[in-house]
């Protein structure tokens, strides 16, 4: 799998942990495991160097004994059994010492004794012999120890203070038998003793009892009546009990220019002699030394090993998560179809399936938002084409009657008699009834859509709804030749009366319209809970297919005969917006030329309020005498429009152009009863600030309205806050006169 | 190749030769040897002194430059070579007999290995055998006692001696304690002695001589180099006057006299090899103990013994070390 690392880049300090880690612990278990071998080899070693060392001292023992019984077995060939003591018996024993003198050259003198211990015959190399002196030798330690075929042994005598004799003396089994005792010169043992290989440069001595050195492979060194009892390895020797196991050897410092030594002992029994055995400490030690470094050489090797074995370890531990490093890496990097394949078996596996699944997820989620993303956009540009497609309808629609508009007032000029001119300003005010109609419907829809109607439900009875529509379209009814029928009702329902008003209103006006022949019957029912209001016509009916699309703007049904009285389309939508705003369901029942039936459903109310709410009226005719009005904006046209119908409702119109105007007048002194002001007025200026202004001026709070083309939730928000009423424009003017009205009566 | 190259490669090789025979030069040991007597005399003792020097890795030709002085049977001579061996700054001075005393007096910083006949204490050579303590050290021949083993084994010889005549050399500065030693030695076997001086060969015959006129029996001579380098002489006139001759050291006996008992003399000076060799690599004479002879050993010429009409007894043929037929 290629990586995405570069080169250049570390394996990662996890990779070096690892064999940092794996490395440490195999050399320091090996060097544990190695130094506690090393530790017990070297014990166990060092324990064999000492037991060979005690063995070499054992076997110089054994060969000196050797010597000194082979001394002992030629006195015993010398004895001479029987007291006869006659010259016989004396040349006998003479015989027989002559004889060991010369067979034994280490016997300087040898006295042949009789079963007394008196001397018969003495035989000596350097003194007079003696034959028949008697001496008696019964005394002599020697002697006493060599009872009944015993060997007796005397101490360590110095002849001429230097060279070391011991006296040996041996006797028969039988009583008869005398004893033999003879003078050893312990010189002759030095080549026994030189004899004795230790290794390639070590040696042996023997010293005496009180440490004495009697033999040395040097004969020379033995003759030096020196007394080595102070010696470390001497006195470990001297001070070994009788017959217990041999101490460990001594190690001996350098001693002048010689090397470091082991010494060991061997007691030379019955003798009582040491025997010391020394070797070089490099020597004896030898194999032991070989053997560590043998072991040094390959603790080191297994430690290199191990760091070798460590940094491949490591790499096998880390290539899973470098391979979900450089996984999530890649992911990361945009490429979400990158899969991490570990094949392991274990916790790394199962972590790298819950990448893989992470990865996939991320990839369908991105996938699915990418689709939201383009169903979104899908429908914004749908609404989009709708809103394009509601503007174009709407402005097509528009440009109708202000185009006739422009006609009839062209022809209004020209108009010379007054039925003609009459009959043009009915036109007229037809169009711009039509225009304003247009302008009101798409401002309401627009408010709607904005969600700048607020439902105030309340509980009210249907009935004087039922009479205010009947008000209104009977006229429109006759005129078309129908009869429109309203059923009284005395159900009460719970939303909002202006709104379900509109809504009634609508249906009932667009069935008036729709219907050639026959009647209109608007009804209320009681239907559980709650109260269906029916709009029953004997129409043109709407096809199935059509009744999906009568609620859209726009959507007027063809095949209606008279075009005149065809409205804009907007009835439906609107009253599709309004049902869904109080939450009422509407339903359309129809038969393509019978006719139809638009029912809606409204909550059951048993209570009405006290009281009528506060229902503008919408065509009570009223003069208001004088009402003083203060009137600013920018624009002259609405200035004298809108003060020209004020001015004939009977109001003292005062108007401005701008703020300072106002102000000036009111500094002037004029109290206006009620301020009416465009909100976009010139220079920047904001209708509400100027309406505060003036207030201010005033020191009065005159209410206030607002007017603007504005439609938006902060607009009408800010002027709430205000305490300003709002009135859109364009102006409607029964609007206007409820206001006026309110101001009036307040 | 040109007769220039050919010198060239000759010269070379020259060079190189010299340089390595003097790279190989061995270090040269120099021992000092001076004697009583004559050359003649005292070169047999001399080279079994080289013999025990050759086998310890001393060669003459090679390691080894060995003074030797003679001193003529001289006593002043002895003392001036003794001064002059001395000044010549041996590394170790091999002194005989009595020329240990004269060298002695020459210097006491030198090595100083004797091999004297008697005792080394008693003549003022070390403070004692053990511990020598001087640069003095060496092998003592025993003759203070030998002289009365040999008295013994030649009355045990010849039991009907009565009178010894002991020979011994006017020059040996210990000659009084040998002389009295002799005597005691007689007097408690019951025997007479008569004392004879013989130093050189001259004087030796001057004492044979006398012997002859005198009663003595046999005779006991010590074993000084004199008289053993005359060993065959004196066995002549043995056997013509039969008068029975003995000596310590062996050839005595194998060039025809009765019996010899004394130290082993190659074996002897091969001991003072060792003590020469010590010194050479650095031992002080002062811790080298003075050493006895290892063996003494008994000598008898039975022919001679025959010739003298001596019936040796079965018991002093029994310690012989060596019979000679």
């Amino acid at each position: 799998m290629t990586t995405s690392t570069d080169p250049g880049r570390p394996r990662g300090s996890l990779f070096r942990r690892y064999t940092l880690y794996l490395a440490l612990l195999l050399s320091l278990a090996l060097l544990v495991s190695g130094s506690i071998g090393a530790y017990f080899a070297y014990q166990d070693a060092r324990a064999l160097v000492d037991e060979l060392q005690r063995e070499k001292a054992r076997a110089a023992a054994a060969r000196i004994g050797q010597f000194i019984q082979s001394v002992e077995l030629q006195l015993k060939g010398a004895l001479v059994s029987g007291s006869a003591g006659g010259p016989l018996d004396l040349e006998a024993r003479h015989i027989e010492l002559l004889r060991l003198l010369r067979i034994a050259p280490a016997i300087s003198d040898a006295a042949s004794l009789d079963a007394t211990g008196h001397e018969r015959v003495r035989v000596s190399r350097l003194a007079r012999d003696a034959v028949d002196s008697g001496v008696d030798h019964s005394s002599d330690p020697a002697v006493i120890a060599a009872r009944d075929g015993r060997t007796g042994y005397g101490g360590i005598s110095f002849r001429r203070q230097s060279e070391p004799h011991v006296a040996i003396a041996v006797s028969g089994t039988r009583p008869d038998d005398g004893a033999v005792i003879a003078d050893i010169n312990l010189k002759f043992a030095s080549d026994v003793v030189a004899g004795i290989r230790i290794g390639d440069s070590g040696s042996a001595y023997v010293v005496d009892a009180r440490g004495d050195l009697i033999v040395h492979p040097d004969s020379g060194r033995a003759l030096r009546m020196v007394n080595l009892a102070d010696l470390p390895q001497v006195r470990a020797a001297l001070s070994q009990a009788k017959g217990s196991a041999t101490t460990q050897p001594t190690v001996v410092g350098s001693v002048g220019s010689g090397p470091t030594t082991i010494a060991a002992h061997a007691t030379i029994e019955p003798l009582g002699w040491h025997v010391i055995v020394e070797q070089p400490l490099s020597e004896a030690f030898a194999p032991m030394f070989a053997s560590v470094a043998r072991t040094a050489v390959l603790l080191v090797a297994g430690i290199v090993l191990a760091v070798a074995a460590s940094l491949a370890l490591a790499r096998r531990m880390t290539a899973p998560i470098r391979m979900l490093e450089n996984g999530a890496q890649r992911i990361g990097d945009g490429h979400l179809e990158e899969r991490v394949e570990i094949r392991s078996g274990d916790e790394l596996e199962a972590l790298a399936d819950q990448f893989n699944r992470m990865a996939r997820k991320l990839r369908d989620s991105h996938a699915e938002l990418e689709q939201k993303v383009e169903d979104r956009t899908h429908q914004l540009e749908e609404a989009n084409r709708a809103k394009v497609r509601f503007l174009a309808a709407a402005s097509h629609d528009l440009r109708q009657p202000v185009h006739a508009l422009g006609l009839f007032v062209a022809q209004l000029e020209d108009a010379h008699d007054d039925s003609a001119r009459r009959h043009l300003i009915a036109q007229v005010a037809a169009s711009s009834a039509a225009v304003s109609d247009l302008i009101e419907a798409l401002l309401d829809i627009s408010r709607l859509d904005a969600g700048a109607v607020a439902a105030q439900p309340a509980e009210f009875a249907l009935q004087p709804l039922f009479d205010r529509i009947e008000h209104a379209l009977s006229a429109a009814a006759r005129e078309r030749g129908l009869r429109l029928r309203i059923r009284p009702t005395s159900l009460k329902a719970r939303t909002d009366p202006m709104l379900l008003e509109r809504i009634l209103l609508n249906l009932c006006a667009n069935a008036v319209r729709y219907t050639v022949h026959g009647g209109v019957i608007l009804a209320a029912r009681v239907r559980g809970s709650l109260v269906r209001i029916e709009v029953w016509d004997t129409g043109i009916g709407i096809s199935a297919e059509q009744q999906c699309h009568v609620f859209e703007e726009f959507y007027q049904i063809g095949g209606a005969p008279d075009e005149r009285g065809k409205g804009l389309g907007l009835g439906l939508a609107i009253v599709d917006r309004l049902a869904r705003l109080l939450d009422l369901p509407v339903s359309i029942r129809s038969v393509p030329g019978r006719g139809s039936v638009f029912a809606v459903g409204v909550a059951r109310a048993h209570a009405a309020q006290q009281g009528e709410p506060a229902v503008p009226q919408l065509l009570a005719p009223a003069r208001f005498e004088g009402l003083s009005v203060l009137l600013i904006d920018d624009d002259p046209i609405a200035r004298e429009a809108i003060g020209g119908l004020l001015t004939q409702w009977g109001c003292e119109v005062r108007s401005s152009a701008c703020a300072a105007g106002a102000l000036r007048q009111v500094a002037d002194g004029s109290r206006p009863r009620l301020i009416i002001c465009d909100y976009h007025l010139g220079d920047h200026e904001r209708g509400t600030s100027v309406v505060r202004q003036v207030r201010e001026l005033a020191r009065e709070d005159i209410p206030s309205v607002i007017l603007s083309a504005d439609t938006s939730k902060a607009l009408r928000e800010a002027t709430a806050t205000a305490g300003l009423h709002l009135l859109h424009k364009p102006l409607n003017a029964a609007r206007l006169r409820a206001l006026l009205l309110h101001v009036a009566r307040s | 190749m040109t007769h220039r190259r050919m010198f060239l490669a000759a010269a070379a090789a020259g060079a190189i030769l010299d340089g390595t025979a003097a790279i190989a030069q061995p270090p040269q040991y120099r021992v000092g040897w001076i004697a009583p007597g004559t050359m003649a005399e005292g070169l047999p003792i001399l080279d079994a002194l080289r013999d025990g020097l050759r086998g310890l890795g001393y060669v003459e030709s090679r390691n080894l430059i060995i003074d030797a002085r003679w001193g003529d049977h001289s006593g002043p001579r002895v003392e001036s070579l003794a001064a002059d061996l001395v000044a010549a700054a041996p590394q170790v001075i091999v002194a005989l007999g009595p020329t240990a005393m004269a060298v002695r007096r020459a210097t006491t910083t030198l090595p100083v290995v004797f091999a004297f006949s008697g005792d080394p204490v008693q003549a003022g050579l070390v403070a004692n055998f053990a511990q020598p303590g001087g640069n003095l050290t060496g092998i003592s021949f025993l003759a203070l006692e030998l002289v009365g083993k040999r008295i013994e084994l030649l009355k045990a010889a010849m039991p009907g001696a009565r009178r010894i005549a002991i020979v011994a050399s006017a020059q040996h500065p210990g000659d009084q304690a040998e002389r009295h030693a002799s005597e005691a030695a007689a007097k408690a076997m019951g025997l007479e002695i008569e004392y004879f001086e013989a130093a050189g060969s001259a004087q030796l015959d001057r004492a044979l001589e006398a012997i002859q006129k005198s009663r003595c029996d046999a005779v006991v001579m010590f074993p000084i180099q004199s008289i053993i380098s005359n060993s065959a002489r004196i066995a002549a006139w043995s056997i013509r006057n039969r008068i029975p001759a003995v000596s310590g050291w062996g050839q005595f006996a194998e060039e025809g006299n009765l019996m010899s008992y004394g130290a082993a003399m190659r074996e002897s000076f091969q001991r003072i090899a060792t003590f020469v060799d010590r010194i050479l690599k650095g031992a002080k004479p002062a811790e080298l103990p003075v050493e006895l002879p290892l063996h003494i050993e008994l000598v008898i010429n039975l022919e001679a013994a025959r010739r003298l009409g001596l019936a040796v007894p079965r018991s002093v043929i029994l310690r012989a070390d060596k019979v000679i037929e």
